[in-house]
């Protein structure tokens, strides 16, 4: 969804990206605490805050000149797609450290971040109909399917794991910005990470059994 | 779920995306072909966006007014309007050698400026706010020539010398930056230093 809408917060104009995105991780933070439990909502919010410490500090990383040149350009940028693409990564090892990678909760979280963030971006910018409508109601109708079945058996969390990449990938199909952005990397990492991490656990459970 | 019946949900929005996908570059070729067509049936009346500024149209610094005019002595030499520009969409920045954030910015433009700018259709003016800077007048233009050589800045700079144009465009904490349409229209105000992305994402708002 491209940003056609920027807001100015005091001093700072930011896009409206960036205000969708804080909205989805309080939703999901509220969705997870209330579905899960309280020590399930810390770790999704420690996990936000990896994204966001990588996703700006690694502005360093990518611009370092300019970094020891003004110092103070940290504070103002951020590491791009590149930068949010190493945040996620961050984000989701910290899972992993955490043993709390093949949680069903996690699967709830991730599709509330996207569910919450692409609905707030239709809304926030100019989106044609078509686009604007698919979006909404494709992210609603997964969100509510997850809502209802994701914690109801192993399968169902598996299935809905790989129906999560098939809907966002045909949503974006319709969005004018096409299926190269960072919400469509995210969606596909995450849904790898959780998938790879279920299926490898079931695997040693069966092992331990055996 | 049953597998097959999942299976088969799976393969059928997979191929609906795949669809969408090759309908949306089909009618993309065809919506941008209609677009060239009808700019060189323009060109060839001669009703290009080259008239002079509509007379009944507001003019201030909010959404969707017309920029006010300025004629300013740029740095290396000459006189620069921002009507010279009208038919190019234009990024009006105003900063001053000693700020810190257009410090941290000017690379970014530069860089903008540089890779992306002509592609994009777009004219960069950064106008030194020289009454804001600081010391007496051959202090002032050193420190101008300085920073604009520490960060070889290729695009024009204008030297808002009495302050006039600072105040009229409110420029009260810098950067502060318009992006003006083809037409001359302000669409958006930036207060903050903008990074290449943000550029583009803001020209490609524009017409």
């Amino acid at each position: 969804m491209p940003v056609t809408r920027w807001l100015t917060i005091f001093s700072l104009t930011v896009p409206s990206s960036w205000i969708a995105v804080l909205i989805a991780m309080a939703a999901a933070y509220s969705i997870v605490r209330v579905r899960a439990d309280k020590a399930a909502a810390g770790l999704f919010a420690d996990a936000a805050f990896w994204f966001i410490l990588v996703w700006k500090g690694s502005y360093i990383l990518f611009h370092f000149g300019v970094f020891i040149r003004s110092p103070f350009s940290v504070l103002y940028y951020n590491g791009g797609t590149a930068g949010a693409t190493l945040g996620l990564l961050s984000a989701l090892f910290f899972l992993y450290r955490k043993k709390a990678a093949d949680q069903d909760w996690l699967l709830t979280a991730a599709v509330s971040v996207q569910a919450v963030y692409q609905t707030a971006m239709v809304l926030l910018n100019r989106t044609g109909w078509l686009p604007g409508t698919v979006t909404i109601a494709g992210f609603l109708i997964l969100l509510t399917a997850v809502l209802i079945k994701n914690e109801s058996s192993a399968g169902w969390t598996l299935q809905l794991a790989v129906l999560f990449p098939v809907v966002h990938l045909f949503i974006a199909a319709m969005q004018p910005e096409g299926v190269g952005g960072f919400p469509v990397i995210a969606t596909a990492a995450f849904s790898v990470y959780f998938i790879l991490q279920n299926v490898l656990l079931s695997k040693a459970e069966r092992g331990a059994h055996e | 779920m049953n597998k097959k019946v999942f299976g088969s949900i799976v393969a059928l929005v997979l191929i609906g995306a795949l669809v969408a996908i090759m309908i949306k570059n089909a009618a993309g070729d065809e919506y941008s072909g209609r677009q060239e067509q009808l700019k060189r049936e323009l060109e060839e009346t001669g009703q290009t966006q080259t008239g002079a500024p509509d007379e009944e149209e507001v003019i201030g610094i909010g959404p969707g007014e017309q920029a006010p005019d300025f004629t300013l002595k740029a740095l290396d030499g000459g006189e620069m309007s921002l009507s010279d520009f009208r038919g190019k969409k234009v990024i009006l920045n105003f900063w001053a050698s000693w700020c810190g954030p257009c410090r941290a910015e000017m690379p970014h433009m530069e860089n903008f400026y540089k890779k992306e700018a002509e592609e994009l259709g777009v004219e960069v003016l950064a106008v030194n706010l020289s009454a804001a800077e600081r010391g007496d007048e051959q202090k002032v233009m050193e420190n101008i020539t300085n920073f604009v050589g520490e960060f070889g800045m290729t695009f024009p700079v204008l030297l808002d010398s009495d302050g006039k144009q600072g105040d009229v465009y409110k420029a009260i904490s810098i950067p502060t930056s318009y992006i003006i349409d083809s037409g001359g229209i302000v669409r958006q105000m930036v207060r903050g230093p903008m990074d290449e992305a943000m550029m583009r994402d803001l020209v490609n708002s524009v017409e």
